[in-house]
């Protein structure tokens, strides 16, 4: 909001600089923006906080500034010429709305001359921005500016019977606003009519057949007090913002309707000639009583954690035409003035003092200790081991926002469901509440490979939104995705994609780390997934999650023309699950013995069944089965496929003899045999 | 029989480079050729079973393994520990990158985060949460800020169907821990929050806040100065200034917004702080007694302190970040940048 420091000037004397003058304001809660011009053509642009609608004025301003530098504040008089005709023979006032109306006031003036207005009066209005309309409208402006209440000049020749009642709207009345626009009005909406029709919005814009035009001589000039939620509801509803409506929402003076009439109608007839007609016409019938607000000065200095003098606080607040009666000297009665509608509590007049003391004359301490922290939740503490199973993986973390595209959504809905809306979106790309964490991470994949990324690996730890009754239910998911190499360039390294091992990977480490019981991967069919390329992940026996190869018909919607592998989990059960304490196995104090077995199995015989066979044999314990090598090509026939298994037999109490291990092996091997059709690859076989 | 033998010879090589020990390629040495066990001797004891027509062809591949096998032992011998140098003509060129598992990077949001987490929790503060998806209540009533209250204004909206909005700060969840225990209360919510901005350099609809409140008997303005004072500093490691302005919050009374000392030219003036000298973090203020009201709180006995600030602007100011949607769009060339 822009001031001008030469107008500033009329009603307090500054010995500063500008850039001091923004400072001390800075300093006291009305920050300064930035500064134009030099000495008494400087104009500030200061940010007015909503809770100060008193600020928004030159007078305002300058009473902080009083305040701040112990000068005098000069209210300008309004010098309304004597002798004026009768007001009530002239026009008529009823308040039919009092709840929202709280007080009316205006006068007349009668034999004006609509014309510019004088040199004066523009230059001031264009040193903060403002363009002059024509001599009674700038009058009005030139006080909004000045004293900081809204006014509203009507042509009364075209007020019906010279009558303004301030009522609601009837159900289906319209009025053209003074931008042009035709307005419907509903029954909540508080409009000024005369004996009719509505002729303006009340407190955010006149209508357009009854506004001072240059053929107009008498006016009726009203300075009025509305409700800031009546004000505030009307004209978000009709999309508007006025300078009036922006004062009124936010709490105008009730107190200073007529002293801004007066002032204003002094001007008028001044600028543009005429007589104003005696007295104000006041219709007030709801005036509140003062509010008064006990404050103690030790709570105060208690609040703060500052020794302030009661003196410095009894005088700052007198500047601030706060009255203060002190019938005990701990306890003081503080009359707050009528255009400070923000001071209802001790805790605001707390506010006053150290604000004008400076905030930075409180010193710097701590709290008492209030007994040991928790330090972090269980489920925290798998949540970072979560990130470090993903980020040992060579995953980069990602961050996403919960609000996608529809058509994004819908391929990972849970099945039947529909994603929650925004009802006022920026953009219909997030508009809607992600049902997984994917298609973010899928996005975040079409950008790297764009931007020519040959390895993307990303991880999301984050919520998503499934259906509820009345929200929807937050369920805390980690997802990846793996698109282009899988391995980072290296000189020794041979480059390769990323496949199905390098998505198992992450999971099954995570699944280590958690030290939960284990999660289980086993083959399944996901309509986001490639076929025989998907498997579902559980957790003692419940579902909890996917991966595999997403399948290229949803890829193609990302525009992703490459191979996606990705996997997706839900966190609750491995979070709530009690993080476990790692118990430790004696080492072995016998030696184990290795046995490779070469077998020759059908193509689509899986290596967790190899292993169950291997282990149901147990006259000899068996330590490990890994695979270590799998083989198709020359010297393998068709259809099969060569699996080469590492058994490791280790006894706890003795050492192996070969031929006991020798006979385990062979009954092993009969046991593929008769299970899975397996044959070895030997020379006697061959 | 061929493809036996390729398969142990690939064992063999992958079990001998994995042996970093004259001990390991000792026993390396044991399983392949060992007289009782060795896989080698077994091999060679299966020829004798194997036909004649294919025992020649047979006899040479395991040959050719075992010779092998006996040349690389002996250089892996050879070579033995570290501290015999390298034969001559086998020189390493030493100026080749290692090799290492490089590892993901968190996101620089989630670092700033475990750091701001990191330095609370050592100052005994519970680290707490709430949904995104909130009530009016939470959001805004709870929160001093009645329906029409201008100060909406300022937290443009986004409304989800049903009646419910996202939040625009995380300060629900001060209410939601004052509901759930009595004083004294030490704590901070990290989350997303949301506000109805268009994109630019500096604004996302979606951004990461942090809140703080305490509340106890005879918590001052002092404490909140205190605290954040300790906390500017360890987060960016200088021994900065900080200033306090009075501002406008209607869940705090006195309210105000911070700023620190300028951390790229000590306060001096300079473009990153527009020659103020000053650079803008956060809100604070004293919580205003209509709060502890809603939550049951005693206003007379109890006082606490609360503040927030962005994730995005301080990750931004620690590492020169110019662009805040740069966060959002997971460009690999930018989290790789930031290792931890």
């Amino acid at each position: 909001m822009r001031f001008c420091h030469g107008w500033l000037k009329e009603y307090v004397t500054i010995t500063d600089e500008p850039r001091r003058v923004g400072a001390l304001l800075t300093g006291a809660g009305v920050p300064l923006d930035g500064i134009e011009g030099v000495g008494d053509d400087a104009v500030y642009d200061f940010e007015i906080l909503t809770n100060r609608p008193d600020c928004m004025n030159h007078v305002g301003l300058a009473r902080e500034l009083a305040a701040l530098t112990g000068q005098d504040l000069r209210i300008p008089d309004a010098n309304v010429p004597p002798g004026g005709p009768p007001s009530p023979e002239h026009a008529d006032i009823t308040i039919e709305d009092p709840d929202l109306c709280a007080r009316y006031s205006g006068r007349c003036i009668l034999g004006a001359r609509i014309g510019p207005s004088p040199d004066w009066l523009t230059r001031r209005l264009a040193s903060i921005g403002q363009r002059p309309i024509n001599n009674v409208v700038d009058v009005t402006n030139f006080v909004l500016w000045e004293l900081g209440h809204p006014l509203h000049a009507f042509d009364l020749d075209r007020l019906t019977d010279r009558r303004i009642v301030v009522r609601r709207a009837r159900r289906g009345e319209t009025l053209v606003t003074l931008d042009g626009e035709s307005r419907t009005l509903t029954t909540d909406m508080l409009v000024i009519a005369d004996a009719r029709r509505p002729v303006a919005l009340a407190g955010i814009m006149g209508a357009r057949d009854s506004e001072i035009s240059e053929a107009t001589t008498r006016i009726l000039l009203e300075s009025a007090w509305f409700e800031p939620i009546s004000v505030r509801r009307t004209a978000r509803a009709l999309g508007l913002h006025t300078d009036a409506s922006h004062r009124f929402e936010r709490g105008a003076d009730p107190g200073l309707t007529v002293a801004a009439l007066d002032r204003a109608a002094a001007l008028i007839a001044e600028v543009a000639g005429g007589e104003v007609t005696e007295p104000a016409l006041d219709v007030h019938p709801r005036p509140e009583p003062p509010r008064v607000v006990p404050f103690r000065p030790a709570r105060a200095r208690q609040l703060l954690g500052l020794d302030l003098p009661a003196d410095f606080m009894r005088e700052r607040l007198i500047r601030l035409q706060f009255d203060v009666r002190e019938p005990d000297r701990d306890s003081w009665q503080v009359t707050i003035p009528s255009f400070r509608r923000d001071v209802t509590r001790e805790v605001d007049l707390i506010e006053e003092v150290i604000r004008q003391r400076g905030y930075d004359a409180i010193g710097a301490d701590l709290p008492q200790h209030a007994g040991a922290g928790r330090g972090r939740s269980d489920a925290d503490r798998r949540a970072l081991l979560a990130r470090q199973a993903l980020q040992s993986a060579g995953i980069h973390e990602a961050v996403n926002s919960i609000l996608i595209d529809r058509e994004d959504a819908t391929p990972f809905a849970p099945h039947g469901a529909e994603p929650r809306g925004i009802s006022n979106p920026l953009q219909s790309q997030a508009a809607w509440l992600r049902m997984s964490l994917v298609p973010g991470l899928l996005r975040n994949v079409a950008h790297n490979l764009n931007h020519g990324i040959t390895r993307c690996h990303l991880y999301e730890i984050g919520p998503v939104f499934l259906p509820g009754k009345k929200e929807p239910l937050e369920e805390r998911r980690l997802a990846f995705v793996l698109a282009g190499q899988g391995l980072p360039a290296h000189w020794s390294l041979k480059p390769r994609a990323v496949d199905l091992y390098d998505a198992r990977g992450p999971v099954e480490l995570l699944s280590d780390l958690l030290g939960t019981s284990r999660l289980v991967l086993s083959s399944d069919k996901m309509s986001v997934l490639a076929e025989g390329r998907a498997l579902g992940i559980s957790h003692q026996d419940q579902s909890i999650g996917w991966l595999g190869v997403i399948a290229p018909d949803v890829l193609q919607r990302f525009g992703i023309d490459q191979p996606v592998h990705g996997g997706e989990i839900a966190m609750e059960v491995l979070e709530a699950e009690p993080v476990a304490t790692r118990r430790y196995r004696p080492l072995p104090r016998y030696p184990g013995v290795r046995r490779d077995l070469a077998l020759i199995v059908k193509q689509d015989t899986r290596f967790d069944a190899i292993e169950r066979v291997v282990r149901s044999v147990n006259t000899v314990p068996i330590e490990e089965v890994q695979p270590f090598d799998r083989y198709r090509g020359p010297g393998v026939p068709k259809g099969c496929v060569s699996v080469a298994v590492q058994i490791l037999f280790r006894h706890g109490g003795r050492t192996l003899t070969s031929e006991e291990v020798q006979s385990a092996q062979d009954a092993i091997v009969a046991a593929l045999e008769g299970e899975l059709g397996a044959r070895l690859r030997g020379p006697s076989r061959d | 029989m061929q493809e036996r033998v390729k398969t142990i010879r690939r064992r063999f090589d992958r079990d001998l480079a994995a042996a970093q020990s004259g001990a390991a390629v000792a026993e390396v040495r044991v399983r392949y050729l060992g007289r009782k066990s060795g896989v080698l001797t077994t091999l060679l004891k299966e020829l004798r079973d194997i036909s004649p027509s294919r025992k020649a062809s047979a006899g040479k591949a395991i040959n050719t393994l075992k010779s092998h096998v006996e040349s690389a032992l002996a250089d892996a011998r050879g070579k033995g520990t570290a501290a015999r140098p390298a034969p001559p003509g086998d020189a390493l060129d030493l100026s080749l990158p290692g090799r290492v598992q490089l590892p993901g990077c968190p996101h620089p949001i989630s670092q700033i985060r475990s750091r701001i987490e990191e330095i609370f929790l050592e100052m005994g503060y519970a680290l707490e949460s709430g949904p995104l998806v909130e009530t009016d209540y939470y959001n805004f009533e709870a929160l001093n800020i009645p329906q029409y209250h201008p100060a909406r204004d300022m937290q443009d909206t986004f409304y989800v169907e049903g009646g419910l909005l996202l939040r625009t700060h995380t300060s629900p969840v001060q209410i939601r821990t004052m509901q759930r225990q009595q004083p004294p209360v030490r704590m901070i919510a990290l989350g997303m929050a949301f506000r109805r901005d268009a994109a630019d350099l500096t604004h996302s609809p979606v951004f990461h806040q942090v809140e703080g409140l305490a509340v106890d008997e005879r918590i001052t303005f002092a404490d909140l100065r205190g605290t954040l004072e300790h906390f500017c500093r360890r987060m960016f490691d200088r021994d900065l200034r900080l200033r306090f302005r009075p501002s406008y919050f209607p869940f705090v009374e006195p309210g105000a917004e911070y700023d620190i000392s300028c951390i790229f030219c000590g306060g001096d003036g300079c473009r990153a702080c527009k020659g103020s000298g000053w650079i803008e973090i956060g809100g604070a203020g004293m919580v205003h007694p209509a709060v502890f009201e809603n939550v049951g709180y005693d206003p007379e006995r109890y006082t606490g302190f609360a503040f927030g600030l962005g994730l995005e602007r301080i990750a931004m100011l620690k590492h020169g970040i110019d662009d805040i949607r740069l966060f959002y769009e997971n460009d690999v060339r930018f989290l790789s940048q930031f290792p931890a």
